[in-house]
């Protein structure tokens, strides 16, 4: 009996000590909070500005970097960054910037043009294969630069005259540069520390940044620490000393993280939650520069005929969709580039018109749906997008007499299916990078690997070129509009509503102003005492 | 003995080989890739990518590439997570999942067994009613309602844990107690109708002539044996726990293994898909390893060589 007891102690010393020793090398510690909290949506694929995509990385490197421009918290513009002015020549074709002197890298040595200078061809090289070295492509030689197997630098339009003076030489005349220049693959990194490390700089021992914030932890999954750096030029601008961003991807535990005061941020909560969320005064609603839209398959038939393109469309009522199908505070398109832009005016797409869709169907062999094919609708796995085709099945069904199949698939499977154009018609989403026209247009381009409708238009490819290299703002717009126009005759897609910013965000929050872009720096919020006016 | 492990050690070996052909084979026959985005990349930037993470090569080469890789320790970098190598990431999230996977064991034997032995021994009592009918419903509920009901009481309702995350001891109660409790339901099933089996033993009457008292035979005699269906449960419902901590890892934020085993199948992170499999499917082995061994040690009738 004894040696039995004895036996069961040491079974139970045993567990608590293989207990004991998971728990140290699980890592569990304490940790203070931090001074604002978000929910960054997911984890972040990199920190490393030139291989970046996504929004929640935009948030993160924008936080520990900072480029020649950053973006302004109202009105998401342009405003100066780690330079602090920038005179365009008067052809516009050469543009000079004053890079700040008082402004530091976290390893105490000063940032120079010469560190901007590399970081933008670091960008263009090909063997850093940068997702978004195409928008710089509007510099000299930058083009032939990324694609040359032995890349010259002494052709490429960068040239760091000083440590404060750099000249960035251009193709054609860019009003977009500054706004371009502000995004986060634009952000400066530092040669010594890149050359140093290599592929490893990006790891949390050797990173060294010049943002308004240092990276103090990072746990994958889980969440990232960052702290206020002192040696950043506008220290006295940045409130928050500490900041955790929380990697929660799932959209309800974010809001429990929220409602229970464990962060102060979420980005669109999950609009099965929209009927408790939108009526509260912390729920801030805006549009956005983005669209949400159907892309017909040009190839197949019968979807290659404008008739029957613009019967889809006009069966469509979109006001009843913004209101009851979305309802975050999307607003029922009515233009391909979205609403907002100073300067541009888009043309009119058609608006709902049940009578004239069933007389363009008749006109095109299909009347009252009659011999019209059972055609795929192509969407990802998301709740969102499945609740948008299943009202827009139904609608075409009532209305038409067509019939669509929903075809759901994971979101890379989707858009390997979008690319490759196996598809009838597809949902499609569109969100611009800065505001400009150019940013939508430039999708339908021939070329355009963005394209995935097979719609090839030479007249709209050449208008799209002319308007690129007009100086005049006012001409621009104007070859621009006529160039949407060419869309819009050919109904080459179906815009469905313009998107919406939905965030909760606390009270306590000052500084987080709704944009276009939806973006908000984190170096321009702040937080306030509970009981503060 | 010896040659008995060292002959289901091989038998471990080979099951691994051709579980990572395999999944080596099914994961590049999925369709889109991991530079697959939104934005289309420019063809010459796509090649780039390729090359750089050695997916550019003809097939045959790259999986003998990286059966080569393996065999130093290296799974490759995360196609997805691009700052970081896959061993650099299940080195983070293993000991996580270890953790929750082993405080939800601890808890489901700790409730299961103490369940059992007492529905069985007040057989056909409303205690036995009541733990059955608790243990049916812990059974049949899935966890995400679980985890979901928890929150909304202990989170919400009473505010004494919090919602989510991981590094405090409060963090861990809530997740350990959604992923323990359904385990728990099974294992009280199980050690009440071991034991009820048992009582009706010669040996258990033998032992109630001799004068033990009923604890003393409940746990010194009849739990020995009843106990042998559970641990044939536990070795694989341990292998589960930690590959099912999924949806728990979800609803808690918990950046355990769970979540990269569904994700970096649908981020075409092929690295990272591998990486967990190859760790899921030694930890299935082992647990049933241990469980072999600890079968014999329970009952002496049964030899493991």
């Amino acid at each position: 009996m004894r040696a039995e007891r004895a036996r069961l102690a040491g079974a139970v010393l045993l567990a608590l000590g293989a207990l004991a020793a998971v728990a140290v090398w699980g890592g569990a510690s304490l940790r203070a909070p931090a001074d604002f909290s978000f929910c960054n949506q997911a984890e972040i694929s990199s920190l490393d500005p030139a291989s970046i995509t996504g929004v929640p990385e935009a948030r993160i490197v924008q936080a520990l970097f900072e480029g020649l421009t950053r973006q302004d918290p109202v009105t998401a513009e342009a405003l100066p960054g780690m330079a602090s002015r920038w005179t365009v020549s008067e052809d516009g074709l050469s543009v000079r910037f004053d890079v700040r002197s008082d402004s530091l890298w976290t390893d105490g040595t000063p940032v120079t043009a010469h560190d901007v200078a590399y970081t933008l061809r670091r960008v263009l090289h090909p063997s850093t294969a940068a997702p978004n070295a195409p928008m710089l492509w509007c510099l000299k030689g930058a083009f032939a630069y990324g694609h040359a197997a032995a890349p010259d630098a002494g052709a490429l339009g960068v040239e760091a005259l000083s440590d404060t003076e750099l000249v960035l030489s251009l193709e054609r005349p860019t009003p977009a540069l500054p706004a371009i220049l502000a995004l986060p693959f634009a952000c400066t990194v530092q040669r010594a520390c890149v050359e140093r490390w290599g592929r490893q700089w990006i790891a949390p021992e050797h990173l060294v940044t010049n943002g308004p914030f240092r990276l103090v932890e990072r746990r994958v999954r889980d969440r990232l620490r960052l702290q206020r750096f002192d040696g950043y030029w506008g220290r006295d601008e940045v409130a928050l000393a500490s900041i955790d961003a929380w990697a929660a991807d799932s959209g309800t535990t974010q809001v429990n993280l929220y409602l229970t005061g464990s962060a102060d941020w979420v980005v669109r909560p999950p609009s099965g939650l929209y009927g408790a969320l939108l009526g509260r005064p912390d729920c801030l609603r805006g549009p956005q520069c983005g669209l949400t839209f159907l892309r017909y398959n040009h190839e197949r038939s019968p979807f290659s005929d404008p008739s029957v393109r613009l019967a889809l469309l006009l069966a469509l009522d979109r006001e009843s969709i913004a209101r009851d199908v979305v309802r975050g505070g999307e607003t029922a398109a009515d233009t391909f580039v979205p609403r907002g832009m100073s300067g541009y005016e888009p043309p009119l797409w058609p608006s709902f018109d049940p009578a004239r869709a069933r007389d363009l169907l008749a006109e095109a062999g299909f009347p009252g749906g009659a011999g019209f094919p059972v055609f795929e609708l192509l969407h990802p796995q998301l709740q969102t997008a499945r609740d948008l085709c299943e009202s827009l099945a139904a609608q075409w069904r009532e209305r038409l007499g067509v019939r669509c199949r929903l075809v759901a698939q994971p979101w890379k499977v989707f858009l390997d299916s979008q690319t490759r154009g196996a598809y009838d018609v597809s949902w499609s989403v569109w969100t611009a990078d800065y505001v400009a026209p150019e940013a939508f247009l430039d999708i339908f381009a021939s070329e355009s690997g963005n394209n995935r409708s097979h719609f090839a238009d030479a007249t709209y490819d050449a208008l799209l070129g002319l308007a690129a290299g007009a100086p005049d703002p006012a001409e621009r717009a104007r070859l621009q509009a006529r160039a949407e126009q060419r869309l819009v005759d050919a109904c080459v897609l179906a815009p469905i509503f313009q998107r919406a910013n939905v965030n909760l965000v606390a009270p306590t929050v000052r500084g987080f102003h709704d944009n276009l872009l939806d973006v908000h720096p984190l170096r321009d919020l702040s937080v306030v005492a509970e009981d503060a006016p | 003995m010896t040659r008995w492990l060292l002959s289901r050690l091989l038998w471990a070996a080979v099951i691994l080989f051709a579980v990572v052909t395999l999944s080596f084979v099914l994961v590049r026959s999925l369709p889109g890739g991991p530079f697959d985005e939104s934005r289309a990349l420019d063809p010459v930037i796509r090649a780039n990518l390729m090359a750089a993470y050695d997916l550019a090569a003809p097939l045959p080469e790259q999986y003998a590439r990286y059966v080569g890789g393996l065999l130093h320790g290296n799974f490759g970098p995360s196609l997805r997570y691009r700052d970081y190598s896959v061993g650099q990431i299940l080195a983070e999230s293993l000991p996580i999942s270890a953790l929750l996977g082993a405080l939800a064991l601890l808890i489901a034997l700790a409730v299961g067994l103490t369940a059992g032995a007492l529905a069985a021994a007040r057989r056909g009592s409303w205690i036995d009613t009541g733990v059955m009918g608790a243990a049916t419903l812990g059974i049949a509920l899935p966890n995400f309602v679980l985890a979901g009901v928890l929150v909304l009481l202990f989170s919400f309702h009473w505010r004494l844990f919090p919602v989510a995350g991981w590094g405090s001891p409060a963090q861990l109660v809530l997740p350990s107690l959604a992923l323990g409790l359904p385990f728990a339901a099974s294992i009280a099933r199980l050690f009440r109708a071991g034991l009820l089996e048992t009582f009706g033993e010669d040996w258990i009457r033998t032992a109630r002539a001799k004068g033990r008292s009923p604890s003393g035979i409940l746990w010194g005699h009849a739990a020995r044996v009843a106990l042998l269906p559970v641990v044939s449960y536990v070795g694989p419902a341990a292998a589960g726990i930690l590959s099912g901590s999924l949806v728990v890892e979800r609803v808690f934020a918990i950046s355990g293994m769970g979540s990269h085993f569904v994700d970096s199948a649908f981020n075409a992170d092929y690295n990272l898909a591998l990486g967990v499999v190859i760790v899921y499917t030694a930890l299935v082995s082992g647990f049933n390893l241990l469980a072999d061994l600890a079968y014999g040690l329970l009952d002496p009738r049964i030899e493991v060589a």
